[in-house]
């Protein structure tokens, strides 16, 4: 739960301190945030299965949002960067879809 | 039978011992993400035997997991943050443009001013050099520049008033819901043709060689820009101007830009308006002719054209 709580506790702190991104970070920021959400959905579907972690949250997490970031850098040197964004995109939103189902399921029993 | 089982011969697969490969064992990739999108690593991590650890140890990872939860939030809200907001570039120009705009806008002013200053200086100085002298040709100058919209009017007359309709979604503005320069083109030729001797749209004079256009979304008249709402004056006489403007094709389209756009028009006399003189115009290549050749030279060039 500390995790949750750490990670409401530093949304508010960004949207107060409103932190500028360098510019050599923006094209990373779109596939950074779906990552992010796919992590959190992850996480809530988990708590509700009653096998939420902390730790496997936090490091789904961060290694989500790197490694699709780093996805996306190793496709822009390869001159492939929006295919792969589709693709991971894709992955990604697939992935969040069943999770979003499987949490309807649970709250809603339907 | 199992949707899976398409060996043909159901009975027999389901006790051989063939491994019989399934069906969609090209799709494992898909089956993968679709059938296990949450984190295998929960599934892990509850199933391993919880480890005892001492008070200090915990309060550590807890501390390590707040710590970096809270620069996960930090970062995911500045990315959102930043994705929400305007390039930066295109806001430092774009204020850079406001400036210039305003800046210019001040000049144009001023210059205007002192523009009409010295047109007033200039009319002084010809009446205190005319009335003296050639009190007929006095006259017939202070007709001329009456007529050619130079100087300041006064008398009865029509105010058309046009504003922008009211969006229905600040975000998309239907363009055609604005007040356009053909617009205003129509209800001032309407108004000249229903017999107004003098018209002033926003305060600027037409003379004969004023224009109404636009340049991007703002009309001009002449060169300056006009902000809606939008007040048409026009010297005349009222009853007569206001019978032949209702039956104009401008009356008809005030009625169109109403009904259709929601544009609000008003019509109303006045008894008194006083519209500004546009200034003394300039004219670069029109010339008076000699007196000969004018009538010649003018009949020739229409006979040949």
């Amino acid at each position: 739960m500390i995790a949750v709580l750490g990670l409401l506790i530093g949304a508010l702190v960004g949207i107060f301190l409103d932190p500028t991104v360098p510019a050599g970070l923006q094209p990373y920021l779109p596939i950074a945030v779906v990552a992010a959400l796919d992590a959190l959905f992850g996480g809530l579907r988990a708590l509700l299965d009653g096998t939420f972690n902390d730790r496997v949250f936090l490091v789904s997490f961060l290694s989500n949002v790197v490694v699709a970031a780093l996805i996306v850098f190793l496709g822009d040197q390869l001159g492939v960067g929006t295919q792969l964004s589709t693709a991971v995109v894709v992955v990604l939103g697939i992935r969040i879809f069943s999770n979003a189902a499987a949490i309807r399921r649970h709250l809603f029993k339907a | 039978m199992t949707p899976r089982d398409t060996s043909g011969t159901g009975t027999s697969a389901a006790h051989g011992t063939r491994a019989v490969p399934p069906v969609d064992a090209s799709m494992s990739l898909l089956n993968e993400v679709i059938f296990r999108p949450v984190d295998a690593g929960y599934a892990e991590a509850a199933a391993r035997p919880a480890v005892a650890r001492s008070v200090g140890q915990r309060r550590l990872r807890a501390t390590v997991n707040l710590v970096v939860a809270v620069l996960l939030g930090v970062v995911t809200m500045s990315a959102v943050l930043a994705l929400r907001a305007p390039r930066p570039s295109v806001v430092e120009s774009r204020t850079l443009l406001e400036e210039q705009i305003t800046e210019r806008s001040a000049d144009a002013d001023t210059l205007q001013q002192s523009n009409e200053e010295l047109s007033a200086e200039i009319a002084r100085r010809q009446e205190e050099a005319l009335v003296g002298k050639d009190p007929a040709l006095f006259d017939e100058l202070r007709q001329l520049e009456l007529l050619s919209g130079s100087v300041a009017v006064e008398g009865p007359g029509l105010v058309i008033e046009l504003d922008d309709a009211e969006p229905s979604d600040p975000d998309e503005i239907d363009p055609r819901t604005l007040v356009q320069d053909i617009d205003l083109q129509i209800i001032t030729n309407g108004l000249w043709a229903a017999g107004a001797e003098a018209i002033a749209v926003n305060g600027q004079r037409l003379t004969a060689l004023s224009a109404i256009r636009r340049q991007g979304p703002a009309i001009l008249v002449d060169l300056a820009p006009l902000v809606a709402p939008y007040t048409v004056e026009a010297v005349g006489d009222v009853q007569a101007m206001q019978t032949a403007f209702a039956r104009s094709v401008a009356a008809n389209h005030l009625t169109t830009l109403t009904a259709n756009y929601r544009i609000p028009t008003s019509l109303r006399s006045a008894t008194s308006l006083t519209l500004q003189g546009s200034g003394t115009t300039t004219l670069r290549y029109a010339s008076v002719p000699d007196d000969d050749v004018a009538s010649s030279g003018a009949t020739d060039d229409e006979g040949t054209s």
